[in-house]
């Protein structure tokens, strides 16, 4: 376990977060992975579910914590992983960034996403609320927890979800 | 399982020739799916609803059947109805919720009010109109038929239609499979998933038959469930887990062997036509169940309580039914959106088009109600390991349907047809031992072309 976090300040977190929209943005899947700390969880809870849900207790679209996005990445980056073969375009656009807390996990930010997804013709947008818990690492500040609200009640037109938000 | 069906139209069927072929009209064509919503969905059985998503009296939910609207709900007795969500003075939408507890529904175009019951309880200017008019048959239109199986409840478009319990046949064992992993009653848990799929509806529910598909389309798959259980025996082995009956590949060609053949031998392996187009089949598990299977790719602190799930389950049903519930995995299809899947986790999925060429796919997750916290957590961690829209399965049988979509644009140019031949006429015997074929999908196409032509 990490000792109470150093806090990050905004800068800092908007740095980090825009470096993690770039590195998506540019597919360098395993340069985005060493921007989370070896303790991880991402999360996207199914569109139309409270702020608070967990996915102890609601059926979610992604929770992964370290061993599952490693996996997600290594499929993203096969041919054989067809969803995303070619894969998608994508532009992460994070806004509204402001620290919400400080405590002994780490850093909390909230703020919200726009990613769009345009492939073979169709351009769909992903829209909604995101919270970062960032933690100081020696001189680096990592993501240890990222979560995406969808602000939506269902995935239409957009269908499945196999970029990463 | 290979009836005879008469051609031409849409199935080109020649048994003596091995040959069964589905014109990619059927996928394309606006004026079959209008047949279809006519002579198909507004006469069969459509799955609604689950009973435990209607807690407690009052309790309703909006939902989407058929590409109608309706309201689900428990009025204040507790009785399950469905009404069409439309005010029946004007046609307003009487309920705007999702989901929500109501004594009564008003609606807010005009006033009208309405009990759970779905009767007329107040109309605003009430001496505009003769006396006792609000009594005369102006409550939520109910939906001609509405009945359930273990807490699966189906509408019927059709007030004739046969009862459910007949029309589910053979499928009710299958379902009983599924409930009877609870001892008290099966539960959806919270979140649904609706998502559009850029196909027609018979391509997904064709999907959830096709035994051929599996090896390319969910090769990725395959690779992650090798890691996952690579790393699961590291772990088990440092921590003194016997994990002996395991020891292989966790490949589709390795599933098929070792600790799974004798059990291959059984009858369950085999696909089954249970009457009035559905199917289901049985294959063993070649991961973890959150129902009473424990597997090396899960932490081994889960295995002592999945292990006495199972022999609970034994001492309920008997060691037969016990390892058929646990140890295999359930595909049911019922006829004709219904998938309940059985596998990483339970799915329950339907899927409905309003134009040909796209669905609205809605599905849910059940779980036993007396699960303990840890299970359930470990189930839903599951399910997405292949289930879902941003699952490592879902999303590529999506792409594959899609695909099969756009590339169907052309096929009026040349007539094109899917071949759906395999097993009609198999030169080797045991082909159908080893692999499975498409007498699945044949189980549906039939019932479908009885239901168009009739």
């Amino acid at each position: 376990m990490l000792a109470p976090a150093a806090s990050v300040t905004i800068a800092e977190a908007e740095q980090l977060v825009f470096l993690e929209a770039e590195l998506l943005d540019e597919w360098r899947l395993d340069d985005w992975l060493g921007l989370y700390s070896d303790e991880l969880t991402y999360l996207v809870p199914t569109p139309g579910m409270p702020a608070d849900c967990s996915p102890d207790t609601s059926l979610f679209l992604i929770n992964d914590d370290r061993f599952r996005m490693e996996s997600r990445v290594k499929r993203l980056k096969k041919r054989t992983a067809h969803s995303e073969y070619p894969h998608s375009t994508t532009v992460h656009m994070f806004s509204n960034l402001r620290i919400a807390g400080h405590d002994a996990d780490g850093t909390r930010v909230n703020g919200a996403f726009q990613v769009s997804r345009y492939r073979d013709g169709i351009m769909d947008i992903f829209l909604g609320r995101v919270r970062y818990v960032l933690v100081r690492q020696g001189e680096q500040v990592l993501i240890r927890y990222k979560r995406c609200d969808l602000a939506m009640d269902e995935l239409v037109p957009q269908g499945r979800l196999t970029i990463i938000l | 399982m290979d009836q005879q069906v008469t051609p031409p139209l849409e199935i080109n069927a020649d048994p003596a020739q091995g040959l069964f072929q589905v014109s990619r009209r059927v996928f394309t064509d606006q004026h079959i799916l209008d047949l279809e919503h006519q002579k198909i969905f507004e006469r069969c059985w459509l799955y609604c609803g689950h009973d435990t998503e209607l807690p407690e009296p009052g309790s309703f939910l909006t939902r989407t059947v058929a590409g109608r609207d309706f309201i689900f709900n428990r009025d204040s007795t507790g009785k399950v109805g469905v009404f069409y969500n439309l005010c029946t003075h004007r046609g307003g939408r009487v309920c705007r919720e999702r989901s929500g507890k109501a004594t009564v529904f008003q609606c807010f175009y005009h006033g009208w009010v309405f009990g759970s019951d779905g009767g007329l309880r107040v109309i605003p200017q009430e001496g505009a109109y003769p006396d006792g008019y609000k009594n005369k048959g102006l409550g939520l239109v109910h939906v001609p038929r509405l009945e359930q199986y273990r807490g699966f409840w189906f509408i019927n478009l059709d007030a004739n239609a046969m009862s459910l319990s007949d029309y589910l046949a053979g499928a009710k064992e299958y379902i009983d499979d599924i409930v009877d992993q609870s001892e008290i009653a099966m539960m959806v848990v919270p979140g649904g998933q609706n998502f559009q799929v850029d196909a027609n509806w018979k391509l997904w529910h064709e999907n959830g038959m096709d035994p051929f598909h599996v090896h390319s389309v969910h090769a990725t798959y395959f690779e992650y469930s090798a890691d996952t259980a690579k790393a699961g025996k590291e772990r088990a082995q440092s921590q003194g887990v016997s994990i002996a009956e395991f020891d292989r590949k966790a490949s589709a060609e390795e599933m098929m062997k070792g600790r799974f053949a004798a059990l291959m031998q059984t009858k369950t392996k085999m696909a089954f036509d249970l009457g009035n187009g559905h199917m289901a089949y049985n294959y063993p598990s070649s991961h973890g169940r959150p129902f009473a299977q424990w597997h090396p790719s899960w932490d081994p602190k889960f295995k002592p309580e999945l292990d006495s799930l199972y022999e609970k389950l034994v001492a309920r049903v008997g060691p037969e039914r016990a390892k058929r519930i646990a140890h295999f995995d359930h595909h049911i299809l019922i006829f004709p959106n219904l998938a309940i899947v059985d596998n990483h986790g339970i799915m329950i999925r339907t899927y409905f088009s309003k134009k040909p060429e796209e669905m609205l796919v809605q599905s849910w997750t059940l779980a036993p109600q007396e699960e303990s916290p840890e299970i359930r957590k470990l189930r839903l961690y599951s399910y997405m390991d292949f289930l879902g829209p941003a699952g490592f399965g879902t999303p590529d049988d999506v792409e594959a349907i899609e695909a099969a979509q756009r590339g169907y644009k052309g096929a009026e140019d040349y007539g094109g047809w899917n071949d759906i031949s395999a097993g009609v006429a198999p030169k080797d015997p045991e082909s159908f031992i080893k692999n499975g074929d498409e007498g699945r999908m044949r189980v549906f196409w039939t019932k479908w072309q009885e239901y168009i032509s009739a």
